[in-house]
């Protein structure tokens, strides 16, 4: 079997096949935003104060822990299987769900001030002047975009799913390549995004989508506390469903990120060759999709490398409201007590 | 109209609800077929009961402001309205970015009658 050089185009892929690289990536990217968005003195505009801080800066801090939760779990996740614990038998199912799951987790952690501490009786009625629905306060493009991103990974997952094969216990991992005009030839199998993957990741894409929209819809729907914090609170809410939002499709895109690799990995495999069969030579086996394939393995790590990147937004973006707010107002916290 | 709105009931929360989401549609901040708040949502921002959000809605549709349809919810009428609705939500995002520019409402005004007059 002929070696692959070791080129710096190789030695780019393999580094972009790390998520820890990625992280890195996203880590400058966010860098040049943030320092991009300081000049521009935009990096204060949507405190809350008074009354207003003390509803919704938990949610906020809710926001960013969660936002920093997702990438901290994906990235121990992935260092533990990879270089920790031998699972070359072990089928991971859990894998490409974690970065959901932990999502799921965190947006739950934001519901859970909103539907308690954040949903109270108004100090003084605000009228309402619209109705308020979970697409109210949520970012146009930012919904746009999850919307795109949760389709792409379920169609993934699904197409996947049907083009997978059952290993020998019924455990739908495997991808068979024919070899052409050699049916004496067992066909090439190698590990794939089938069900076995894919299932927990439809489920809890599935349960996530449901907690981000159970999430816009509260914090949309409560009532504003007085008509003096009703600009600070609607600041305050644009940020809550932005946050939602952007760990939700972080989420969803290190997921798709992982499938994409591994789809690619498998589907590139072309040759076949067996000692002392075809006078050396190897035996031409490619999948009909490999293409897609190829397209997928380039896509992953930019995937990747946004999903890092929203996600640490969030997380920067939210502590340091969190960190930079005015006190909240205790007098007019205990007048609405 | 009725009985309700002339004489002593002046004090009901039905009838300062009514009056509220009244005065929303004439003066052009509900767009025509705009969907009303929720009950829900309208009681509890006012922090009323939903049965009393509800009264005042059935005011609203005996007065011809709204029209009430299964599964479409409790629209603003197209006769009681004053802008259409991609009007009033160009005039909302309007709003929106002027304060978040911190423009001042009469310079902005100002701005929107040269344009109009200019013709676009």
């Amino acid at each position: 079997m002929p070696h692959t050089a070791l080129t710096p185009l190789a030695l780019g892929e393999a580094a972009l096949s790390l998520p820890v690289v990625s992280l890195l990536i996203a880590g400058i990217l966010v860098g040049g935003i943030l320092i991009a968005a300081s000049r521009r003195r935009e990096a204060a505009s949507a405190l809350p104060a008074g009354a207003a801080a003390s509803r919704h800066l938990p949610e906020l801090r809710a926001v960013s822990i969660s936002a920093i939760g997702v990438m901290v779990v994906f990235v121990i996740d992935d260092l533990v299987r990879r270089y920790l614990l031998d699972l070359s038998d072990v089928i991971s199912w859990w894998r490409f769900a974690t970065p959901l799951f932990i999502a799921l987790v965190g947006v739950c952690v934001v519901l859970a001030p909103i539907a308690t501490r954040g949903t109270r009786r108004p100090e003084a009625a605000v009228p309402p002047t619209a109705r308020r629905t979970w697409t109210s306060f949520g970012p146009r493009a930012g919904l746009i975009g999850a919307g795109i991103t949760l389709v792409a990974l379920v169609a993934t997952t699904v197409a996947a799913g049907l083009t997978s094969s059952p290993d020998g216990q019924g455990r739908y991992i495997w991808l068979v390549i024919p070899v052409p005009n050699e049916s004496g030839i067992d066909p090439l199998r190698t590990w794939f995004y089938g069900w076995a993957y894919g299932v927990p990741v439809l489920i809890c894409t599935l349960a996530l989508t449901i907690a981000g929209w159970a999430t816009l819809q509260r914090n949309a729907a409560r009532p504003f506390i007085h008509p003096d914090t009703v600009a600070a609170e609607r600041a305050a809410r644009r940020a809550v469903a932005a946050g939602v939002v952007q760990i939700a499709t972080g989420a969803m895109l290190l997921a798709l990120a992982g499938a994409w690799r591994l789809i690619s990995s498998a589907g590139s495999v072309t040759l076949l060759w067996i000692d002392g069969q075809n006078g050396g030579q190897p035996y031409d086996a490619s999948w009909r999709y490999g293409a897609l394939a190829d397209l997928a393995g380039w896509l992953a790590p930019v995937a990747e490398i946004v999903g890092f990147t929203l996600l640490l937004l969030v997380a920067v973006r939210r502590s340091r409201v969190a960190s930079t707010a005015p006190q909240p107002d205790l007098a007019g916290v205990e007048a609405l007590r | 109209m009725t009985a309700l709105l002339d004489t002593a009931a002046d004090t009901n929360p039905t009838v300062d609800i009514y009056r509220q989401l009244r005065g929303l549609i004439v003066s052009g901040q509900l767009a025509a077929n705009e969907r009303l708040p929720t009950v829900r949502q309208t009681a509890g921002d006012l922090g009323v009961a939903p049965g009393t959000v509800a009264k005042a809605y059935k005011l609203l549709e005996r007065d011809g402001l709204v029209v009430t349809r299964t599964a479409a919810g409790t629209r603003v009428a197209a006769s009681a309205a004053v802008l259409p609705r991609p009007v009033l939500q160009q005039v909302r995002a309007l709003v929106e970015a002027s304060a978040a520019a911190g423009t001042e409402l009469d310079d902005v005004i100002d701005v929107l009658r040269a344009v109009w007059r200019a013709g676009g």
